[in-house]
Protein backbone atom coordinates (compact mmCIF):
# COMPACT_ATOMS: atom_id res chain seq x y z
CA UNK A 1 0.00 0.00 0.00
CA UNK A 2 2.77 2.43 0.75
CA UNK A 3 4.32 1.72 -2.47
CA UNK A 4 1.04 2.46 -4.21
CA UNK A 5 1.35 6.03 -2.52
CA UNK A 6 4.76 6.41 -3.53
CA UNK A 7 4.17 5.19 -7.04
CA UNK A 8 0.90 8.18 -7.38
CA UNK A 9 3.42 10.49 -5.41
CA UNK A 10 6.38 10.05 -8.19
CA UNK A 11 3.58 10.33 -11.09
CA UNK A 12 4.33 13.40 -13.07
CA UNK A 13 1.35 16.10 -12.70
CA UNK A 14 0.79 16.06 -16.69
CA UNK A 15 -0.67 12.45 -15.92
CA UNK A 16 -3.65 13.97 -13.09
CA UNK A 17 -4.04 17.15 -15.32
CA UNK A 18 -5.10 14.62 -18.77
CA UNK A 19 -6.84 12.45 -16.43
CA UNK A 20 -8.72 15.57 -14.98
CA UNK A 21 -9.61 16.73 -18.80
CA UNK A 22 -10.41 13.81 -19.49
CA UNK A 23 -12.78 13.76 -16.46
CA UNK A 24 -13.82 17.08 -16.91
CA UNK A 25 -15.52 16.25 -20.59
CA UNK A 26 -17.31 12.57 -19.13
CA UNK A 27 -18.77 15.02 -16.95
CA UNK A 28 -20.10 17.60 -19.71
CA UNK A 29 -23.43 17.57 -21.95
CA UNK A 30 -22.21 18.29 -25.17
CA UNK A 31 -25.35 18.73 -26.53
CA UNK A 32 -26.12 22.00 -24.13
CA UNK A 33 -25.83 25.57 -24.54
CA UNK A 34 -21.95 26.12 -23.83
CA UNK A 35 -20.95 27.66 -20.69
CA UNK A 36 -17.50 28.18 -20.75
CA UNK A 37 -15.54 29.95 -23.71
CA UNK A 38 -11.86 29.08 -22.72
CA UNK A 39 -10.75 28.51 -26.61
CA UNK A 40 -8.33 31.74 -27.50
CA UNK A 41 -9.31 31.40 -30.84
CA UNK A 42 -13.33 30.88 -30.43
CA UNK A 43 -12.88 34.14 -28.48
CA UNK A 44 -11.38 36.03 -31.19
CA UNK A 45 -14.58 34.38 -33.33
CA UNK A 46 -11.64 32.49 -35.55
CA UNK A 47 -13.33 29.62 -37.67
CA UNK A 48 -10.30 27.58 -39.18
CA UNK A 49 -8.76 26.34 -36.34
CA UNK A 50 -8.00 21.96 -36.74
CA UNK A 51 -8.94 21.24 -33.37
CA UNK A 52 -12.09 22.93 -32.94
CA UNK A 53 -14.76 20.67 -31.28
CA UNK A 54 -12.73 18.08 -29.98
CA UNK A 55 -13.51 18.38 -26.95
CA UNK A 56 -17.68 18.02 -27.58
CA UNK A 57 -16.20 15.12 -29.54
CA UNK A 58 -15.07 13.61 -26.51
CA UNK A 59 -17.65 14.37 -24.38
CA UNK A 60 -20.15 12.55 -27.32
CA UNK A 61 -17.74 9.52 -26.68
CA UNK A 62 -18.07 9.53 -23.08
CA UNK A 63 -21.77 9.06 -23.75
CA UNK A 64 -21.53 6.20 -26.51
CA UNK A 65 -22.50 8.48 -29.23
CA UNK A 66 -20.10 7.53 -31.48
CA UNK A 67 -21.58 8.87 -34.60
CA UNK A 68 -22.00 12.44 -33.27
CA UNK A 69 -18.35 12.01 -31.85
CA UNK A 70 -16.95 11.45 -34.89
CA UNK A 71 -19.38 14.06 -36.70
CA UNK A 72 -18.07 16.83 -34.38
CA UNK A 73 -14.56 15.96 -34.73
CA UNK A 74 -13.05 12.82 -36.23
CA UNK A 75 -10.01 12.47 -33.92
CA UNK A 76 -11.76 12.46 -31.01
CA UNK A 77 -11.13 8.47 -30.23
CA UNK A 78 -7.64 8.83 -31.58
CA UNK A 79 -7.07 11.87 -29.22
CA UNK A 80 -8.50 9.75 -26.38
CA UNK A 81 -6.50 6.84 -27.01
CA UNK A 82 -3.10 8.37 -27.41
CA UNK A 83 -4.01 10.72 -24.52
CA UNK A 84 -4.37 7.36 -22.24
CA UNK A 85 -1.54 6.00 -23.80
CA UNK A 86 0.21 8.68 -22.42
CA UNK A 87 -1.26 8.45 -18.81
CA UNK A 88 -0.35 4.70 -18.80
CA UNK A 89 3.25 5.90 -19.61
CA UNK A 90 3.98 8.21 -17.36
CA UNK A 91 2.39 5.84 -14.21
CA UNK A 92 4.49 3.27 -15.41
CA UNK A 93 7.95 5.53 -15.11
CA UNK A 94 6.71 6.48 -11.66
CA UNK A 95 6.28 2.48 -11.02
CA UNK A 96 9.84 1.85 -12.40
CA UNK A 97 10.89 4.72 -10.34
CA UNK A 98 9.62 3.19 -7.28
CA UNK A 99 10.93 -0.01 -8.05
CA UNK A 100 14.18 0.87 -8.00
CA UNK A 101 14.18 3.14 -5.40
CA UNK A 102 13.05 -0.06 -2.86
CA UNK A 103 15.74 -1.99 -4.63
CA UNK A 104 18.76 0.42 -3.58
CA UNK A 105 17.67 0.89 -0.54
CA UNK B 1 29.99 14.95 -6.45
CA UNK B 2 33.30 16.19 -7.94
CA UNK B 3 32.79 13.76 -10.94
CA UNK B 4 29.60 15.17 -12.34
CA UNK B 5 31.30 18.96 -12.45
CA UNK B 6 34.42 17.36 -14.23
CA UNK B 7 32.49 14.85 -16.85
CA UNK B 8 28.97 16.62 -17.14
CA UNK B 9 29.49 20.32 -16.48
CA UNK B 10 26.65 21.40 -18.40
CA UNK B 11 23.88 19.71 -16.38
CA UNK B 12 21.89 21.66 -13.37
CA UNK B 13 19.32 21.65 -11.05
CA UNK B 14 17.10 18.20 -11.02
CA UNK B 15 19.19 16.88 -13.59
CA UNK B 16 22.55 17.41 -11.89
CA UNK B 17 21.51 15.83 -8.90
CA UNK B 18 19.97 12.64 -10.48
CA UNK B 19 22.67 12.10 -13.06
CA UNK B 20 25.35 12.58 -10.03
CA UNK B 21 23.79 9.72 -8.11
CA UNK B 22 23.64 7.70 -10.83
CA UNK B 23 27.36 8.10 -10.88
CA UNK B 24 27.68 6.78 -7.54
CA UNK B 25 27.24 3.31 -8.57
CA UNK B 26 29.79 3.80 -11.90
CA UNK B 27 33.47 3.43 -12.10
CA UNK B 28 35.67 6.58 -13.33
CA UNK B 29 35.40 4.97 -16.78
CA UNK B 30 32.12 3.94 -16.68
CA UNK B 31 31.25 7.96 -15.94
CA UNK B 32 33.27 8.89 -18.72
CA UNK B 33 31.88 6.30 -21.14
CA UNK B 34 28.44 7.36 -19.77
CA UNK B 35 28.90 10.86 -19.74
CA UNK B 36 30.27 11.05 -23.58
CA UNK B 37 26.88 9.14 -24.68
CA UNK B 38 24.31 11.02 -22.19
CA UNK B 39 25.51 14.20 -24.14
CA UNK B 40 25.01 12.67 -27.40
CA UNK B 41 21.12 11.90 -26.60
CA UNK B 42 19.58 13.94 -23.76
CA UNK B 43 17.75 16.84 -24.41
CA UNK B 44 17.88 20.57 -24.28
CA UNK B 45 15.07 22.55 -21.72
CA UNK B 46 15.40 25.63 -23.83
CA UNK B 47 15.12 23.69 -27.48
CA UNK B 48 11.34 22.26 -25.11
CA UNK B 49 10.16 26.02 -24.24
CA UNK B 50 10.99 27.12 -28.28
CA UNK B 51 9.84 24.52 -29.90
CA UNK B 52 6.71 24.63 -27.63
CA UNK B 53 5.86 28.42 -28.35
CA UNK B 54 5.57 27.40 -32.04
CA UNK B 55 2.67 26.18 -30.94
CA UNK B 56 1.45 29.90 -30.79
CA UNK B 57 2.63 30.65 -33.68
CA UNK B 58 1.33 28.22 -35.88
CA UNK B 59 2.58 24.48 -35.40
CA UNK B 60 1.55 23.21 -32.19
CA UNK B 61 3.71 19.77 -31.01
CA UNK B 62 7.15 20.23 -31.95
CA UNK B 63 7.99 19.83 -28.81
CA UNK B 64 6.33 16.46 -28.48
CA UNK B 65 8.38 15.52 -31.39
CA UNK B 66 11.44 16.54 -29.95
CA UNK B 67 10.54 14.69 -26.46
CA UNK B 68 10.10 11.40 -29.30
CA UNK B 69 6.06 11.52 -28.43
CA UNK B 70 4.99 10.95 -31.88
CA UNK B 71 1.87 10.21 -30.98
CA UNK B 72 0.97 13.14 -28.81
CA UNK B 73 2.92 15.12 -31.90
CA UNK B 74 0.27 14.36 -34.16
CA UNK B 75 -2.16 14.78 -32.51
CA UNK B 76 -1.18 17.87 -31.14
CA UNK B 77 -0.67 19.18 -34.60
CA UNK B 78 -4.03 18.35 -36.45
CA UNK B 79 -6.36 19.83 -32.98
CA UNK B 80 -4.06 23.09 -32.95
CA UNK B 81 -2.52 21.55 -29.44
CA UNK B 82 -5.75 20.26 -27.98
CA UNK B 83 -6.73 23.14 -28.42
CA UNK B 84 -3.99 25.65 -27.51
CA UNK B 85 -4.15 23.29 -23.47
CA UNK B 86 -1.73 20.95 -24.46
CA UNK B 87 0.66 23.86 -25.22
CA UNK B 88 -0.14 26.05 -22.48
CA UNK B 89 0.03 23.12 -19.69
CA UNK B 90 3.47 21.81 -21.79
CA UNK B 91 4.37 25.34 -21.93
CA UNK B 92 4.59 25.51 -17.93
CA UNK B 93 5.89 22.15 -17.41
CA UNK B 94 8.62 21.75 -20.60
CA UNK B 95 11.55 21.51 -17.68
CA UNK B 96 10.27 18.64 -16.42
CA UNK B 97 8.87 17.51 -19.64
CA UNK B 98 12.81 17.54 -20.54
CA UNK B 99 13.81 15.89 -17.28
CA UNK B 100 11.36 13.02 -17.65
CA UNK B 101 12.66 12.46 -21.01
CA UNK B 102 16.62 13.00 -20.06
CA UNK B 103 15.75 10.61 -16.97
CA UNK B 104 14.70 7.76 -18.59
CA UNK B 105 17.67 7.98 -21.53
CA UNK B 106 19.49 8.25 -18.20
CA UNK B 107 18.64 5.22 -16.43
CA UNK B 108 19.25 3.16 -19.07
CA UNK B 109 22.40 4.10 -19.90
CA UNK B 110 23.05 3.64 -16.60
CA UNK B 111 21.93 -0.14 -16.70
CA UNK B 112 23.70 -0.51 -20.32
CA UNK B 113 27.20 1.02 -18.73
CA UNK B 114 27.65 -1.12 -16.40
CA UNK B 115 26.73 -4.23 -18.19
CA UNK B 116 29.06 -3.39 -21.04
CA UNK B 117 32.22 -1.91 -19.03
CA UNK B 118 32.40 -4.46 -15.86
CA UNK B 119 34.53 -2.88 -13.34
CA UNK B 120 38.15 -4.35 -13.60
CA UNK B 121 38.00 -5.36 -17.08
CA UNK B 122 41.04 -4.01 -19.24
CA UNK B 123 39.21 -3.96 -22.43
CA UNK B 124 35.78 -2.73 -22.43
CA UNK B 125 34.03 -4.11 -25.60
CA UNK B 126 35.33 -7.63 -24.85
CA UNK B 127 33.23 -10.29 -23.69
CA UNK B 128 34.40 -11.18 -19.74
CA UNK B 129 36.44 -14.38 -19.35
CA UNK B 130 34.60 -17.85 -18.65
CA UNK B 131 30.93 -18.52 -19.21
Amino acid sequence: MARVLTVLRQTSLEAYLWMGALLVLALTDPSAERLLRICPLDLLDVSWCPGCGLGRAIAHLFRGEVLLSFHMHPLALPAVVILSGRIVRLFADATQRTLSLNQSR
Amino acid sequence: MARILRYLPELDGDEQIYVAQLFKDLTDEQAEYFSHVYRQHRKEANITLATALVGFLGIAGLHRFYMGHVGMGLLYILTAGLCFIGTIVDLFRYRDLTFQYNRRKADDLAVLVQQALPPGEDKPGELPPGE
